[in-house]
């Protein structure tokens, strides 16, 4: 099983889209695909039309009272389940602080799955957070979005900086552009440099797009309804990317 | 991976779906507006006719472990799928426009990671081919999610040379959405209860098999001979000995067409296990075994150099790619000569199958084995007693004897003495097989476990020391040309290497041995066969 966070300290660049397309492609593959939804806005169970959990929620799992198994929903695709996401999340951070090991919560909870599924995709909510460095510990990848802009580029600056001082380095990092406007000279201009000073940063990006707009409203991956449009083949070809450099082919 | 692994042995998220038999005069419309009338909300998919090839080994271990496999056929192209057999949902699939002959011939990804470890050297044969038009509603909650599928199924089967096609009946499958039981519950009561709908236990596979005459794991190498506790021993060798008559007979086919390897290690292991019972019991068995022992050993003597190739081919690539990265293709030209020695060994093999004296040989064996009078199986005192007391006495006899073979083994012994122990080792193991079925099942896995431990260690061994003494006469066999000096040129290398490998598996023999006769086996083995 390998684990792959979609994580950004910064918000809207496009985690929740990049989780929902990338994990549907890997079941497409068929692979056995898991994604856990842990942004309490829970985007992701939207787009696969679960709905959020009842019950016990963060604090079940947190405190030992749940496991994963109990809340795994099949989506509508083969291979492809998800952990949906509740309100009750936005507490995480509360509950973890109170637990033993707080930063380990989410590594013991994936712990029985590790031949359930091939891949485990966690769909991150924004910012640093107690949180955050369960998913730096539970995972082998982390997938960080950047919109070609400044304030992103500082953001990515920050989280490296941040697993240096930690001395976090048991995961890569792969940054990948999204939402990526060509008629702008600064998307162009950031799109080009950066590989220059971070060879880690994938070369396939997504481009800015109505189709990704319109996952919203259609609640699918982007591969189901534009199957042959740009932006679902550039899923494709990150996806193709990401598993060449992490060699898993 | 394991066989079967814990994602569909059931025990921790496996989804069993219902089947049951669609009631004459209901039609897809009718069902749909039934549902509805229920108040579920459905998305009715068009319906789909496919051609269906199921696939397994002749082992059957993808049924074993728990799995169907099949290529499906459409309007839409061909795709390969790998089912879990309770569910109605694909494990993996994937697009594909032919079945390979075996899972290494897949390309790499996750269909090819899950055969590869459950079929492993194994053909892939076609099992049934159906022919199948589907009809799925989704059933959908508020959300327009999909929280159970209901299909509607009718099968028909391709029987026998003609192609003809049978019938099979329309059957209603509900599968279920994991984390969506009440939906499921709601779908089952409803046809349960308020419909009365029959449910069916088996899947359409086993119902198309029934139609051709076979079931599933209707061959197995392993043994399994139901004897009770009271039956005589020349009744039971009788049994035993039919049985292992009927492996050969049905891995002859195999064989000759050269399927896979495993259809002449199971005629073999057959003709072995049929010998070492006629040897072991002797007194007990009517007067002309003794001559058919003689030609089991001939059958064995026949097939031994196709086996021994077969092994050595099989395992190559793994020492030779301990020569490196170019290990493999310096190689190559040996592995050419071993190909070319196992054609001309398997024309050898082939008469031997299809000459008078094989043929003779089962004929009158079979005849012998179903013999209608009750004397010549119960013709003398040893095989008349129960066969209880008889295999206890020969395991002891055979175990003592492993005992005294091993116990006098040093560093120093010959790759004679260690075969010895060997040969000494497979007589007890068969006997154990033989009459599994008088002993508590678990001692007997338990005592099991150590031997085939021990077992492996002296076959590795054996295994290495044959291919030691064949490479330099392989060599001689190679033509000149660059490709053959340098395979020349790489054989020193490769049999240090196996030499190496001979003295690491022979030093591991102390720890295999010190398990075998571990204080705890010995009592278990004394309480199980009394001691002398």
């Amino acid at each position: 099983m390998k684990v792959i966070a979609c994580y950004s300290i910064k918000g809207g660049v496009g985690k929740t889209a990049s989780t929902v397309n990338l994990s549907y492609l890997s079941a497409r593959e068929g692979f056995r695909t898991l994604i856990w939804d842990l942004d309490p806005q829970g985007a992701s169970s939207f787009y696969y039309r679960i709905r959020p959990t009842v019950g016990l929620g963060a604090a079940g799992l947190v405190r030992d009272e749940l496991t994963l198994d109990k809340v795994i929903k099949g989506t509508d695709y083969d291979n492809l389940d998800l952990v949906p996401s509740d309100f009750s999340y936005r507490n995480m951070d509360l509950f973890l602080d109170g637990e033993k090991k707080p930063k380990q919560r989410v590594e013991k909870l994936l712990k029985p799955l590790e031949e359930v599924y091939d891949y485990v995709f966690l769909d991150c909510p924004p910012g640093i957070s107690l949180l955050s460095e369960n998913v730096f510990m539970a995972a082998d990848v982390l997938l960080v979005p950047l919109i070609p802009t400044t304030l992103s580029l500082r953001t990515l600056d920050q989280l490296v900086q941040f697993c240096q001082q930690e001395g976090l380095n048991d995961f890569s990092v792969l940054p990948f552009f999204t939402m990526v406007d060509a008629r702008k000279v600064l998307h162009r201009r950031i799109v080009e440099e950066l590989p220059k000073r971070m060879p880690s940063v994938l070369t396939n990006h997504i481009p800015y797009s109505s189709e990704i707009e319109q996952m919203g409203l259609r609640r699918a991956p982007v591969n189901i309804f534009a199957g042959h449009t740009r932006p679902a083949h550039c899923y494709e070809d990150l996806w193709w990317e990401i598993k060449v450099r992490l060699e898993w082919l | 991976m394991q066989r079967g692994c814990r994602f569909l042995a059931g025990t921790f998220m496996s989804l069993n779906s219902y089947q049951y038999i669609m009631p004459r005069g209901i039609n897809a419309e009718g069902l749909a507006e039934i549902l509805r009338g229920h108040g579920l909300r459905l998305e009715l998919q068009p319906s789909i006719v496919t051609e269906r090839e199921f696939y397994d080994t002749f082992d059957w271990r993808l049924y074993a472990g728990g799995f169907v496999f099949f290529i499906d056929r459409s309007q839409e192209g061909a795709r390969l799928h790998l089912r879990a057999l309770a569910d109605s949902l694909n494990v993996v699939s994937i697009a594909a426009q032919e079945v390979p002959g075996f899972a290494h011939e897949l390309p790499a990804g996750p269909l090819r990671n899950r055969l590869l470890p459950l079929v492993e050297s194994r053909r892939l044969l076609d099992i049934a081919s159906l022919k199948c038009a589907s009809r799925c509603f989704n059933v959908l909650d508020e959300e327009s999610k999909t929280v159970a599928r209901v299909f509607i199924e009718r099968h028909s089967v391709v029987t026998g040379e003609g192609a003809r096609r049978l019938g099979l009946g329309e059957r209603l499958v509900v599968a279920p959405v994991r984390g969506y039981p009440e939906a499921l519950q709601q779908l089952r009561a409803l046809f349960e209860h308020q419909l009365g709908l029959v449910r069916l236990n088996g899947t359409a596979l086993e119902e198309a098999l029934g139609a051709l005459g076979r079931h599933p794991l209707d061959y197995s190498s392993k043994l399994r001979i139901p004897l009770h506790t009271n039956i005589p021993a020349g009744e039971a060798a009788r049994r035993i000995l039919a049985v292992l008559l009927d492996t050969i007979e049905s891995n002859e086919d195999g064989v000759r067409q050269d399927l896979d390897l495993e259809f002449l290690h199971d005629l073999r292991v057959a003709v072995r296990r049929a010998r070492s019972l006629l040897g072991q019991m002797k007194g007990g068995l009517p007067r002309p075994c003794v001559h058919y022992r003689q030609e089991f050993a001939w059958i064995g003597r026949s097939t031994g150099a196709v086996r021994d190739l077969d092994v050595q081919m099989l395992e190559f690539p793994a020492h030779a790619a301990a020569l490196g990265p170019g290990g493999m293709s310096d190689l190559e030209p040996l592995r050419e000569v071993m190909r070319a020695q196992r054609s001309r060994e398997r024309c050898g093999l082939l008469e031997t199958l299809a000459s008078p004296r094989y043929r003779r040989l089962k004929k009158d064996w079979r005849a012998l084995l179903e013999s209608e009078d009750a004397t010549v199986w119960a013709a003398t005192e040893e095989a008349r007693q129960p066969a209880l007391a008889l295999a206890s006495a020969m395991i002891r006899h055979r175990y003592h004897k492993v005992f005294k073979v091993g116990s006098g083994l040093t560093p120093e012994s010959s790759d004679t003495d260690m075969h010895r122990l060997r040969t000494q080792c497979k007589k007890l193991r068969y006997l154990l097989e033989f009459f599994a079925a008088l002993f508590p099942r678990d001692d007997i896995k338990h005592l099991v476990k150590p031997l085939k431990g021990l077992q492996d260690n002296l076959g590795g061994f054996q295994d290495l020391g044959v291919l030691l003494e064949a490479l330099p006469a392989y060599a001689e066999k190679l033509n000149g040309g660059e490709r053959a000096s340098r395979a020349r040129n790489a054989l020193g290398p490769l049999m240090e290497h196996l030499l190496q490998r001979k003295e690491e598996v022979r030093a591991e023999f102390a720890t295999v041995w010190a398990k075998f006769v571990h204080q705890q086996h010995q009592n278990r083995f004394n309480k199980l066969f009394g001691s002398d």
